[in-house]
């Protein structure tokens, strides 16, 4: 080695020495995931992203969340795209396939020493998702069956309605499409009692055969319409 | 620059200069003659209506301000910023002072504007310069004299669509476009001395077939009778409207009343253009709850009570703030609206219903809305929609220039047929889309996606559309799976940065690539990919695909592959290990709609319909399988057509035994053919009612019985039946039977009636553990059945006929073959 490079050997060496060992500075984030129920969700897995373009693989994945819903990963300090996604085949790469549940858009996070995420991540599969963008008056409800008829075979070009009192006059209050083959319905109606028929002419005739009353709380399904009840 | 913090800065500098510099053009929709010249800056779509004439000046230069939305009026045509002819427009350049069309601020933005858009009406431009446009000019309906003009530097640079529009050009520039001219559905275009070259994907594409005529019902009005005039009024209460009714004004109805409209009834509106936009105001505004309840015998009308009707007459059946109670349209018709049916935040089910020659048929937005059986048919638009939740199901949108169009909503799209749409069949962006078992044909774009987060695209037909069968952009999560992708011009699948799991499709016969990626991220996998004219798949980015387990229908791989190999600053396809066959395709719907091919292994999971004037080819090596009761009903052409070393085998899925499938139950379905075919397991190969049918080269084994039919008449060659229950059955049938091989069936030949009709002979029938032919009780006609080879034992011992029971026919099978043919099972 020549004099110089001694010489410049010794200085790296000497800067080795005082300046500080780099930092890496990092933090944790940490937070659950549950249903859309509210059930803490286990098996879950956080993808972090370093932009909200979440089309291709993740930057990071946290370990599954335990039994509480509870995930935890440590991430080099700086602004992230977090999503959290379960999948029904335990697949982990790849995209989502129907049945897979996720929570949607992406967050937005900044992690520096700690950050706990403010509120739980909310999965669910496209046909849950479907439900919580509800479009319609909160205040009515969806009411399902089939109409039936007199041997219990669905009836087709039909449809169903309810009636707000027993004293059945005019169109009814409430009506829904004609059936197809299926013979099913679907009525909204908002809480109350109702008189339940069924007609095969618009507008029905005086209602010639018993009504149905039915106590509407809520969506129901299953309420099927028989050409008599008192059969 | 065009990373800068300053770029917004700048381009609005730029933009405030250049509206100092120059006229600003009034945009919206022109309603007087308009003269243009010198600069011209035009920030907003512009409209040229039926009747009004915008005229060009030589020298003019128009600027246009780009803009991309998600616009919601139905008289445009395009997100971008476009200039719309319906009435005339006069481009008057010179060579010495031409009339130039560009992007205001074209070198800094990657954006562009639409282009001139003709949709009836005259444009009759010369010397003129367009540039930096979607497409320079796009001509939809109406005429276009082109004459020394240069289309540059556009996406496309001229487009015409169907045969309609009057399209001449004449000494004029193609260049530099990445496609230079597009004549679509037989285009017809009068060229003379033009230069169409140096574009940059291609310089022309004509696509000469034209999208079928469908069959599009409507219905009619009941006996007319003298209106009931209604003008501006506000219905309170239950409102029931009947009979004939002639709106000349807005009817009301506030929130807490309804409106019932009783089957047969017919509401026509009188057109009022009182701001002269050539747009009709006069409709319903509608608050309450509306039941509209036709019936398929009296359906309800709604239409223009003008002579002459014309689209957007009248404006539309508006419906806001009702989503309680469901708003119901059934078996109504309506049409020549501005928009048929538009609602805002509503509960709305529209069923049976038809739409048509409106600007657009049915516009909602945060609205719950259920479409189910309706047809939408020579609308501008079919359908619009945002924010919403959406059941769209079993419609027709046929032969609107846009089919459906829905933003940032979730849906559930099923068994729907967009066919013949001139731009795109369905159109999803932001959505959370769940699209399975429709069919889209013979539209220029099928199905296009965009900025979709999750979703699955399953079991549809993407058929002969003239660009691409599906095409997908920055969307993620995306399933696309069992997916039968067949004829589009350019791509069967077009993937620009998404995320996407496909597989178990059948990509075959696109015109260029079977799939065409760029910046995808996701797996191919377990696709039949096959016979698609340049690549099966073409990578045209630097990124890397995994592409294992699917087929291509050859050994030669690499030749159908456009990747690292071919370009290294393209990304590599992993495609081993390939598989040497062909996966199992499960045909998705209860029909084959439209004339296609079959390739590979194609599962029947339930009974499937050929229609009338449908023809399905089978092509050789195929493989039909069948599930348990599963078969063909087929009205139209079936041509299954092996070769000698190619045979097409139609058999059971699962079992091994007579009877583990159904029939291919052929019924007046002329044409049909059956060559180089192996049928096994069947209840019965075939079952032909009234079709005239060659079968030749076939073989029929361990059925319950080979071929049943009745009248025909068919000809059966060089085919051997063995080991059915019965090999042939005749019921008043006509058939020349001969070169078969008939043995070891209960019954050979099963003569149930009226056999004077058939011809058996030259055949090798023998060995047959009842008889080799059967006549039945009630068959009292002679059968014809000389020259025929019948083993080795005395023929009458296994023929029953009136020797044995009197009152039948007799077999005449005197003179005999004393030796067997030599019959080779192949049709050459």
């Amino acid at each position: 080695m020549t004099r110089s490079g001694i010489l410049f050997a010794t200085i790296l060496i000497l800067l080795a020495a005082v300046a500080p060992a780099p930092a890496f500075e990092s933090g944790v984030f940490h937070g659950r995931v549950r249903d859309v129920a509210g059930a803490p969700l286990a098996g879950a897995e956080i993808f972090i992203y370093r932009s909200n373009d979440i089309r291709g693989p993740a930057d990071f994945i946290s370990a599954a969340t335990d039994q509480n819903g509870a995930f935890q990963i440590t991430l080099p300090v700086g602004r992230y795209w977090p999503i959290a996604r379960i999948r029904k085949d335990g697949a982990r790469y790849g995209p989502l396939k129907p049945g897979d549940r996720h929570s949607g858009e992406p967050l937005e996070i900044t992690v520096q020493a700690e950050l706990v995420l403010p509120e739980d991540f909310v999965v669910a599969d496209l046909r849950e998702a479907a439900l919580l963008m509800k479009k319609t008056d909160a205040d009515f409800h969806s009411v399902q069956g089939r109409i039936l008829g007199e041997n219990g075979q669905p009836v087709e070009n039909a449809y169903a309605f309810a009636y707000t009192s027993a004293l059945v006059a005019g169109v009814p209050a409430y009506l829904s499409l004609w059936t197809d083959a299926s013979g099913r319905y679907t009525l909204f109606l908002p809480a109350g009692e109702y008189y339940f028929g069924q007609a095969t002419e618009f507008p029905p005739e005086p209602a010639s055969r018993s009504l149905k009353k039915i106590r509407i709380e809520g969506n129901m399904e299953m309420i099927d319409i028989r050409w008599d009840y008192s059969s | 620059l065009k990373n800068s913090p300053f770029r917004a800065y700048f381009l609005l500098s730029l933009l405030a200069m250049l509206f100092l510099a120059a006229c600003p053009a009034g945009a919206g929709i022109l309603t007087e003659d308009t003269v243009w010249e010198g600069e011209i800056l035009l920030a907003d779509n512009l409209l040229v209506p039926q009747g009004i004439t915008l005229t060009v000046r030589a020298g003019a230069s128009i600027s246009v301000v780009p803009a991309d939305s998600t616009r919601t009026d139905p008289e445009y045509m395009s997100s971008l910023t476009e200039i719309t002819v319906r009435g005339g427009l006069v481009i008057e350049g010179t060579p010495e002072a031409p009339v130039t069309f560009g992007l205001a601020v074209a070198e800094e933005v990657s954006a562009s504007w639409a282009g001139i858009i003709v949709d009836g009406g005259a444009a009759r431009i010369a010397s003129c310069i367009i540039q930096d446009a979607e497409t320079g000019i796009w001509i939809v309906n109406g005429h276009l004299d082109l004459h020394a003009s240069t289309l540059a530097a556009n996406r496309y640079g001229l487009l015409s669509q169907g045969k309609q529009p009057a399209v001449s050009i004449s000494e004029t520039l193609i260049t530099r476009n990445e496609y230079g001219l597009l004549a679509l559905e037989g285009a017809l275009i009068d060229q003379r001395e033009n230069r169409i070259t140096g574009n940059l994907k291609k310089d022309i594409h004509y696509l000469p077939a034209e999208s079928p005529a469908l069959p599009v019902p409507s219905y009619t009005a009941a006996s007319p009778r003298a209106p009931k005039l209604l003008q501006d009024e506000v219905l309170l209460g239950d409102v029931v409207w009947q009979g004939h009714l002639l709106i000349d004004g807005l009817i009301r109805l506030p929130p807490g009343n309804r409106l019932i409209i009783l089957p047969g009834t017919v509401v026509e509106f009188k057109k009022k253009d009182s701001n002269g936009d050539g747009i009709g105001e006069n409709g319903l505004m509608l608050q309450g709850v509306l039941i509209a309840k036709g019936t398929a015998e009296n359906p309800i009308l709604f239409r223009s009570a003008e002579k002459e009707k014309n689209r957007g007459d009248w404006d539309a059946i508006n419906i806001f703030n009702s989503d309680g109670a469901q708003n119901l349209i059934e078996y109504c018709q309506l049409e020549d609206a501005y928009r048929g049916l538009h609602f805002h935040f509503a509960n709305v089910a529209v069923q049976n219903s038809i739409f048509r020659n409106n600007y657009r048929g049915v516009q909602f937005q945060e609205s719950a809305a259920a479409l189910r059986k309706n047809i939408f048919h020579g609308n501008i638009s079919a359908v619009q929609a945002r924010d919403s939740q959406i059941t769209f199901n079993d419609n027709k949108l046929l032969h609107n220039i846009f089919g459906a169009s829905f933003f940032r909503s979730h849906l559930d799209i099923r068994g729907n047929t967009f066919g013949g749409n001139l731009d795109f069949g369905l159109k999803i962006r932001e959505g959370y889309p769940t699209i399975a078992e429709n069919v889209f044909h013979h539209n220029r774009f099928g199905l296009m996606v965009s900025d979709a987060k999750y979703g699955s695209i399953s079991g549809n037909l993407l058929l002969k559309n003239a660009e691409s069968g599906l095409s997908i952009r920055t969307s993620a999560n995306m399933g696309i799976s069992g997916n039968f992708i067949q004829a589009n011009g350019f791509s069967g699948i077009s993937i620009r940065e998404a995320m996407a799991v496909i597989d178990n499709n059948h990509i075959s016969e696109n015109g260029e690539r079977g799939i065409g990626l760029i910046s995808f991220y996701g797996s191919i996998t377990g696709n039949d990919i096959l016979h698609n004219g340049l690549y099966a798949i073409a990578v045209e980015d630097g990124s890397d695909i995994s592409a294992p387990l699917n087929w291509y229908g050859r050994s030669d791989i690499e030749g159908v592959l456009y990747h690292q190999a071919n370009d290294p600053s393209r990304g590599r396809i992993t495609y081993a290990p390939a598989r040497e066959g062909p996966s199992r395709f499960q045909w998705p719907l209860p029909t084959v709609p439209l004339d296609l091919n079959w390739y590979g292994d194609i599962i029947v999971p339930a009974t499937v319909a050929l229609p009338a004037n449908v023809t399905l080819k089978i092509t050789p090596g195929t493989n039909v399988l069948f599930a348990a009761g599963a078969g063909m009903e087929v009205r139209g052409r079936l041509l299954a057509l092996g070769s000698r070393k190619e045979r097409i085998k139609f058999t059971a899925l699962a079992g091994r035994e007579a009877g583990s499938w159904g029939e291919i139950h052929l019924e007046h379905a002329a044409g049909s053919r059956f060559s180089n075919c192996d049928f096994e397991y069947a209840t019965w190969g075939i079952h032909g009612h009234f079709t005239p049918l060659p079968v030749i080269g076939c073989s029929f084994q361990d059925n319950v019985g080979g071929i049943r039919f009745r009248s025909g008449p068919l000809t059966i060659k060089n085919s051997r039946f063995s080991d059915n229950t019965i090999g042939i059955r005749s019921f008043i049938g006509n058939a020349l039977i001969t070169n078969c091989i008939i043995t070891r069936n209960e019954n050979g030949i099963f003569v149930r009636e009226r056999g004077g009709g058939l011809k058996i002979s030259n055949n090798n029938i023998f060995a047959n553990n009842n008889y080799n032919i059967r006549v039945g009780d009630f068959n009292t006609e002679d059968i014809e059945a000389v020259a025929n080879w019948w083993g080795n034992e005395d023929p009458a011992e296994k023929i029953f006929d009136a020797s044995r029971e009197p009152g039948i026919g007799f077999v005449h099978y005197q003179p005999a073959l004393g030796e067997a043919l030599e019959i080779e099972i192949v049709d050459n």
